[in-house]
């Protein structure tokens, strides 16, 4: 095989090195610690995670977080503000934990990554350089793919797909809203960050609009004809909430392909939908950093190695979370944290001279169907030769026909999980 | 039960320009895909399209790997005569699917 | 004179490294875990249960803290038996063979 020949001449390489220069792996470790800089873009659930997991496994190194915003507000839970059963307060989070732990934040912009000359370039000015980068962008809109939705009309019809001001703007909407008023939801066709978020908002807006304006009703207008954990949440929708929610497939004209802000009309290829809150989930791509760094595809999406984590089209920078091409993970917090820490693992094993190691990942997505009920999708993966997979056997959705006690665990064990991989993340 | 949509106007003036629209819902699977295990997901398209007015071709198309899902096509003919349009889609297993709407023109 | 000479020499090797795509099982640091600060081998897989475990015990989530390699392995083993519970660990503890099952519940034995 390829790769094993590869393997066999870097090792002879490397040897040839080590017996001229009397370099030891040891020493290759020693200037790793002693020496290496690691910079993070994004201080989301990946870059938080990566920053602090870096500086764990390789105290000495100096390990820079670059994150414009000085308080991060998490997606995941953001639909139960939406829903009126959360505050935003309890979506946000600091960076004094990681300063403790000795991680640099710089509060400012990545504006330019130059790969060559290792360095990343802020809207301050300065210029970090870097032995490894580690990129968490996230993911950023497509603005004007969907025709007539631009950052005007974001703010007439919300996205709310980034948690913070556009999660309250949606909310606000929903509680001026009259009785008797139309919602309606148009959901991209993947890939998007947050699989099954479309279909949990959805599900905590029409619990919302039949407590609290009966006579309303949200229709999500969708690209697509199938959607994570479907059948879980057309069972919930079908017992919960006949009345509040409607949902169109793409087959059946539900694919929205332009819309009108002012008049926060929707138009499907045979249809036009007027809406009295429109929330429109329109397509997206890797936060904008990715493309000026040279990591996306024309996918507008990261490629990138399973195994390091490493950007396939630039050496030395790593891409984890949302921003990646790593189906079947989905791009779910929960899969960000735990990239970050198996890239961390890569990082600090390449900074000390090894190899990366491949390994087994799991990840979980709770969703919550109404205020106290969750179902949840687990899926365990193997990155291994550098590519992701499924391993078979393992992996699925909650089932069928459970009983409410069953939907209420998965529901505390969300509440668990969130409290966990924000500790994890932020401290 | 695969969805058909069409859009076809109720009324015409004789000589006048419409514009027709069909939707059918199908997954034209292009043959070029790998699922989550690295398996090549089999070709399944439709074919061919057609549309007859009062049983007389007007307008057809071939379709090829790369039509999109739910592949909607939107054409213009002249109203002639009162009747019906009539819409075909066939794959490539030969498998057909068809519906119709009335027009009437004055 | 010698110093920038050999900084170029391990500038190169990183380089390399960061090449390199390669990656084996068998391929383990065999050094003691105290000369390691970051995971090695198995142990890299437990960085997927972190994320929801932890020592402190929640509502719906168990702690792992205080067991015994043997009451995790049975837990996990149980899990892992087709067509039994609801939780999304029975959907997990079915994607890992037995061995590995084995060095997770030593892993967070140890850790504790």
């Amino acid at each position: 095989m390829a790769l094993d020949t590869n393997m066999l001449s870097r090792r002879k390489l490397l040897a040839a090195i080590a017996s001229v220069t009397l370099i030891s792996a040891s020493d290759l470790k020693a200037f790793a610690q002693t020496r290496a800089k690691v910079v993070v873009i994004g201080g989301g659930f990946g870059g938080a995670t990566a920053a602090r997991f870096i500086k764990s496994y390789l105290p000495n190194t100096s390990v820079t977080l670059i994150e414009p915003n000085p308080v991060f507000t998490a997606c995941p839970f953001s639909n139960l503000v939406i829903g009126g059963q959360r505050s935003i307060a309890d979506q946000k989070f600091d960076y004094r934990s990681l300063v403790g732990d000795g991680i640099e934040i710089a509060q400012a912009f990545a504006t330019d990554v130059d790969s060559q000359a290792r360095t990343v370039t802020l809207d301050n000015g300065s210029i970090l350089s870097y032995d490894r980068l580690i990129m968490s962008p996230g993911i950023s809109i497509r603005w004007g793919a969907l025709e007539g939705y631009d950052r005007a009309a974001a703010e007439l019809m919300p996205h709310a797909w980034k948690a913070g001001t556009q999660t309250l703007l949606l909310r606000r909407q929903l509680e001026a809203m009259e009785d008797g008023g139309t919602v309606v939801m148009s959901a991209p066709a993947a890939p998007f960050r947050c699989p099954p978020g479309p279909y949990e908002r959805a599900s905590l807006i029409a619990n919302y609009l039949k407590t609290e304006k009966p006579a309303s009703k949200l229709i999500i207008l969708d690209s697509k004809d199938t959607f994570s954990k479907m059948p879980l949440f057309q069972e919930a929708w079908a017992e919960h909430y006949p009345d509040h929610l409607d949902w169109r497939g793409a087959s059946n004209d539900g694919r929205v392909n332009r819309v009108t802000a002012e008049t926060k009309t929707l138009y499907t290829d045979f249809d036009e939908i007027r809406a009295d809150v429109a929330n429109v989930i329109p397509p997206q791509k890797a936060g904008e950093i990715a493309e000026r760094a040279g990591v996306t595809d024309v996918t507008g999406w990261c490629p990138i190695n399973a195994t390091s984590f490493e950007s396939s089209l630039q050496p030395n920078i790593h891409v984890i979370g949302d921003a990646t091409i790593a189906n079947p993970m989905p791009k779910s917090a929960f899969s960000a944290n735990l990239q970050a820490k198996v890239c961390a693992a890569s990082v600090a094993r390449l900074l000390s001279g090894e190899d990366v190691l491949p390994t087994t990942l799991a990840n979980t997505c709770y969703s919550f169907i109404t205020s106290d009920r969750a179902v949840s999708i687990a899926g365990v993966y193997r990155n291994d030769d550098g590519a992701f997979s499924s391993v078979d056997g393992a992996g699925g959705i909650s089932p069928l026909a459970a009983d409410a006690e069953i939907r209420e665990a998965e529901a505390r064990q969300a509440e668990d999980w969130f409290r966990t991989i924000t500790s994890e993340a932020f401290g | 039960m695969t969805t058909i949509r069409l859009s076809v106007p109720e009324t015409a003036d004789r000589g006048e320009i419409i514009e027709l629209r069909a939707m059918i819902q199908h997954e034209m699977e292009s043959g070029f895909r790998f699922g989550s295990r690295g398996e090549m997901i089999p070709q399944d398209i439709i074919t061919k399209f057609e549309c007859f007015y009062n049983g007389t071709l007007v307008f057809s198309s071939n379709f090829h790997p790369g039509v999109a899902a739910n592949p909607l096509l939107k054409f213009y003919a002249r109203a002639t005569e009162s009747g019906s349009f009539e819409f075909v889609w066939t794959d490539q297993n030969g498998q057909s699917w068809s519906d119709s709407a009335q027009i009437e023109v004055s | 004179m010698l110093r920038p000479i050999s900084f170029l020499i391990i500038a190169g090797a990183l380089f390399l490294s960061s090449c390199s795509t390669l990656s084996v099982d068998a391929e383990v640091d065999t050094r003691p875990a105290s000369e390691r600060n970051y995971p090695n081998g198995l142990s890299v897989s437990a960085l997927s249960c972190t994320g929801c475990h932890t020592d402190t015990a929640g509502q719906g989530i168990p702690s792992l803290a205080g067991r015994s390699a043997d009451q995790i392995l049975a837990s996990l083993r149980f899990y892992g038996q087709p067509d039994t519970g609801t939780t999304v660990m029975h959907r997990i503890a079915r994607g890992y063979t037995d061995e590995q099952l084995t060095a997770l519940a030593d892993y967070f034995a140890e850790q504790v």
